[in-house]
């Protein structure tokens, strides 16, 4: 697709504008105020951890209540058109500003807990241009952008974790899962086939997730400098020995090792930063401090929204409230959705329209509860039938491991929410649109991303005294995929087949959006109520030292690993938007410690020409 | 813990200045010296008489980077906080060994620090090093002492340091002084608080750093022999550790560290660090263990008058 067609689009985009949302009336407005637990009490997952040992950039955050302005602000920096041209840097890169971008990105990026799918290997100025000429090798079509001042390649690995680890024992007969088991075990581990076809979209999902996150990171990261150019085609080498030459040197820079090979793992994504010759977007210190904090304060929790009126809940949990989400935000969302997808495909926004596959299946649609309750039903059929099928041979040995775990699992399909889409695509309509069904799912990762964005504004926007926030959103793709098993090994159909017939669709994500004003509690990992523990909690995401690497010459350095430290930095972390308990207690742990700021404040890569902004983004004081 | 709640047993044995590490044998010998000498301890209407010992040195640079890897210190181009009190202890030595010092170094214990940067000294300067010893402190659990260390440049006196040690059970003569309370006011706004891992060989990599090769602080076994479950880290890398994580919050120099040494850090172990701005421009300084329980070290570290 020619680079002129892939952003031909964006005069067709719409506007996204912030939509409020009323809070409830003052008598319903509940807050979590999660505390310690007090001495010898167990510990649940509404108490607070006592400690938190981690290098992540995130932390526990309570939300930034955002002005509308910000709100407007941050919606517009969200959904900006591809750079056409990188100007000179007019500041130098330094390792703060890489840090910044990272903990927006590949440190924050949604993704199951203990899955860490992606590794970063930022490179600068000169490395860069070596990028550009490579990825113009490999795809002479590829939207490339000279003069970046820094370059992100992205290495991504299939989704492998111990949910699809029991997958490897779903859909055998029962005498011949003695070999069918180990077979297909075999062809995941060395040809990455996939149990079922949406666990293998996961991996283009998050990079699309990724794609839309890169262009925001960049532009707050710079204080509204720079912009990211994503390219989030899968790289394919399509033009003989050359290309494939051009590809094994890009994996080079990235030091792709034969074992990562081995274990799968692609670039998948190239984002290249530079200077653009655009001033609409300034942001002073202040701002984009207060924006890098409310969108890490948006994966704080595991899950949002999830289902948290059980019994032993705290009241705040079981509080009904009188909240609703409006059509004119779902409108915003649905926009920001389409737009996203054509800017990340390359389609025209109406084409857009017609490929994403959206059904609405909350309790407000016609016949919508009938609709949740046979969907929740077919789910749980589909879970009892693999527990019916699971082989006792495997499952008895781990002392049904893997029955109670898939039992567990039910519960994660409760889809609660005012109103909850499915989407996805249909295959041949992506490839007849021109697109590989890869860079489609890629795509719609990327505008579901944008389109839960779009609504989690609005929900931190404007927090009344007394509220967490207005509304969350969780993007789901656990309903999908035991949809998945169903239609792979029990005769079942997609969950949009009734809304699309005809069509072939495959769906690939859940949204539940959920006006409350209750965030979720931050205990919720399995290690905190595990008595061992005592409270102390692990982080399981990721710190910049081993996820990011720097290319500086020929050596390539963690980010964030000196002199026998990592960092404990919280980005963003001015902004104070610390988990505190009702006596302003913190976590021990929880806010971190600033990098030593020499080191900070270090220039990775020069500016091309002397700074002419008095933005000090990026670096300390 | 065994009835031991304070921290770095001043047996630490370091030889020559760090351009000029000594090896490990030597240190072992010289703790050997120290640790059997048997001085007939403070007589009554008497004190510990005045010692000064001197020498210059030219801080090495591959010694000051290996020290940073230990203690996590940022390169400012400076000498870190701790680090002209590390090169100093040759001279505490001296002064432990010196026949007129009164007191047994077996079983002392190092339980405050105060340190004095007025300026910065440059990471290749020559130093000159004084250590002095004068007069004793009754203490309600033994005697203690202070040896004041300083380190002048070029005529100026940039660094200072008073370092004061507990030599438990002989009680000289007179009232221990009341206790003054770290802390007694609660921090106003927390600036920092990491929990960091610290490693088994803790001990051992300082230990090759500094030239404290007290067995103490080296393994298990070898600290089980004096008491301890199990290893302990040296007092001045978890003051030096600490003070690197929280680097970025603290009042620039001049400035006054002081901290109560309070409870030994064992290894393994996590334990968290905190700075938090007290009242006007001081920064508390904490370290506890990853689980509730008694501080490792507190202190307060605050803007020092410029000396005019």
């Amino acid at each position: 697709m020619a680079d002129a067609s892939r952003d031909a689009e964006h005069g067709a985009h719409k506007p996204i504008v912030y939509v409020p949302i009323d809070p409830p009336p003052a008598e319903e407005r509940v807050r979590r105020d999660a505390r310690f637990a007090g001495a010898g009490e167990r510990r649940t997952r509404y108490t607070l951890p006592d400690t938190l040992q981690t290098s992540s950039p995130v932390g526990f955050r309570t939300r930034v209540s955002l002005t509308p302005e910000e709100a407007q602000l941050l919606l517009t920096a969200s959904s900006q058109p591809r750079p056409s041209s990188f100007i000179p840097s007019r500041a130098a890169v330094t390792e703060a500003r890489l840090f910044e971008e990272a903990s927006l990105t590949v440190l924050s990026s949604r993704q199951s807990t203990n899955f860490r799918g992606f590794r970063s290997v930022v490179v600068g100025q000169d490395d860069s241009a070596t990028v550009s000429e490579l990825v113009r090798a490999i795809d002479p079509a590829a939207p490339v952008r000279d003069g970046a001042s820094h370059t992100h390649l992205i290495v991504s690995r299939p989704y492998r974790t111990p949910f699809t680890m029991l997958l490897t024992f779903i859909g055998h007969k029962p005498l011949a899962s003695l070999l069918t088991v180990p077979w297909r075990a075999l062809q995941k581990r060395f040809a990455h086939k996939d149990d079922i076809p949406t666990i293998g979209y996961l991996q283009d999902l998050h990079l699309g997730i990724l794609a839309d996150a890169f262009e925001r990171a960049a532009i707050i990261a710079s204080g509204g400098r720079a912009r990211a150019n994503v390219l989030l085609a899968p790289l394919a080498a399509k033009n003989g020995a050359a290309s494939a030459q051009a590809l094994v040197r890009l994996e080079e820079l990235c030091g792709l090792t034969d074992a990562e090979r081995q274990a799968g793992a692609v670039v998948g994504l190239i984002a290249q930063i530079g200077d653009v010759d655009d001033e609409s977007l300034h942001l002073t210190e202040p701002t984009r401090t207060r924006l890098g904090a409310a969108l890490l304060a948006l994966r704080s929790e595991r899950i949002q929204p999830g289902v948290n009126n059980e019994p032993q809940a705290p009241p705040a949990y079981q509080r009904r409230q009188q909240m609703d989400v409006s059509d004119a935000l779902t409108e915003q969302c649905g926009r920001a959705l389409y737009n996203a997808f054509s800017h990340f495909s390359g389609v025209s926004r109406d084409e857009a329209k017609r490929l994403v596959l959206l059904e609405r299946i909350d309790v407000l649609t016609p016949g919508g509860k009938e609709r949740l309750r046979g969907i929740r039903k077919e789910l749980e059929e589909i879970a009892d039938l693999v527990l019916k099928n699971l082989p006792l041979w495997a499952d008895l040995p781990t002392g049904r491991a893997l029955s109670g775990n898939t039992a567990r699992g039910k519960k994660a399909f409760a889809l609660a929410g005012q109103r909850i889409y499915v989407g996805g695509l249909a295959r041949g309509e992506v490839e007849a649109a021109g697109l590989s069904f890869s860079h489609g799912v890629r795509a719609f990762g990327a505008a579901a991303a944008r389109a839960a964005l779009t609504a989690e504004v609005s929900g931190t926007t404007n927090i009344p005294a007394g509220c967490d926030l207005l509304a969350g959103i969780c993007l789901m793709a656990g309903p999908v995929n035991q949809n998945d098993i169903g239609k792979s090994f029990f005769g079942y159909k997609d969950l949009l087949a009734g809304a699309f017939p005809g069509r072939d669709p495959t769906s690939l994500l859940v949204w539940t959006l959920k006006a409350k004003t209750v965030a979720d509690p931050i205990g919720n990992e399995e290690q905190l109520m595990n008595a061992k523990r005592k409270g102390v909690l692990v982080d399981l995401r990721a710190g910049p030292h081993e996820l990011v690497t720097v290319r500086r010459g020929r050596s390539l350095a963690p980010l964030r690993s000196r002199e026998g430290r990592t960092s404990q930095e919280r980005a963003f972390h001015a902004a104070d938007n610390f988990v505190r308990d009702a006596d302003g207690k913190e976590i021990a742990g929880n806010r971190g410690a600033p990098w030593p700021t020499q080191w900070a404040n270090e220039v990775v890569w020069p500016a091309s020409t002397p700074s002419t902004s008095s933005s000090s983004s990026g670096a300390r004081p | 813990m065994a009835g031991i709640d304070t921290v770095d047993v001043v047996l630490v044995v370091r030889g020559t200045p760090m351009s000029q590490q000594t090896s490990l044998a030597s240190s072992l010998s010289t703790l050997l010296r120290v640790a059997v000498r048997r001085p007939p301890g403070i007589a009554p209407g008497a004190t510990i008489p005045e010692i000064t010992v001197t020498k210059d040195l030219t801080v090495d640079g591959a010694w000051l980077a290996a020290y940073r890897r230990t203690t996590g210190a940022p390169d400012d181009g400076a000498l870190p906080p701790c680090a002209p009190q590390v090169l100093a202890t040759s001279l505490h030595l001296q002064i432990l060994q010196d026949a007129r010092f009164p007191l047994p170094a077996l079983g002392m214990v190092h339980i405050e620090n105060v340190i004095e940067e007025r300026g910065p000294i440059a990471a290749g300067a020559t130093i000159a090093l004084s250590a002095r010893v004068s007069g004793h402190i009754p203490h309600d659990k033994g005697t203690a002492f202070q040896i004041v260390t300083e380190a002048s440049v070029g005529g100026l006196t940039p660094w200072r340091s008073t370092m004061t040690a507990l030599v438990r059970g002989r009680r000289a003569e007179g009232s221990a002084p009341a206790k003054e309370r770290h802390e007694s006011a609660p921090p106003r706004t927390l600036l920092s608080s990491s929990v960091l891992r610290v490693g088994e060989d803790t001990g051992r990599r300082y230990a090759s750093v500094s030239g404290d090769a007290n067995p103490i602080h080296l393994h298990a076994l070898t600290a089980k022999a004096f008491g301890f479950p199990r290893a302990i880290a040296h007092g001045m890398w978890t003051l030096a550790r600490a003070l690197a994580e929280v680097d970025a919050t603290l009042p620039p120099r001049p400035r006054t560290i002081a901290v109560r040494f309070i409870r030994p850090v064992l290894l393994p172990s996590s334990i968290v660090v905190e700075a938090a701005r007290d009242t006007g421009s001081a920064i508390r300084l904490k370290v506890t263990p990853e689980r509730p329980g008694p501080p490792h070290v507190l202190g307060t570290i605050e803007p020092l008058a410029e000396a005019t």
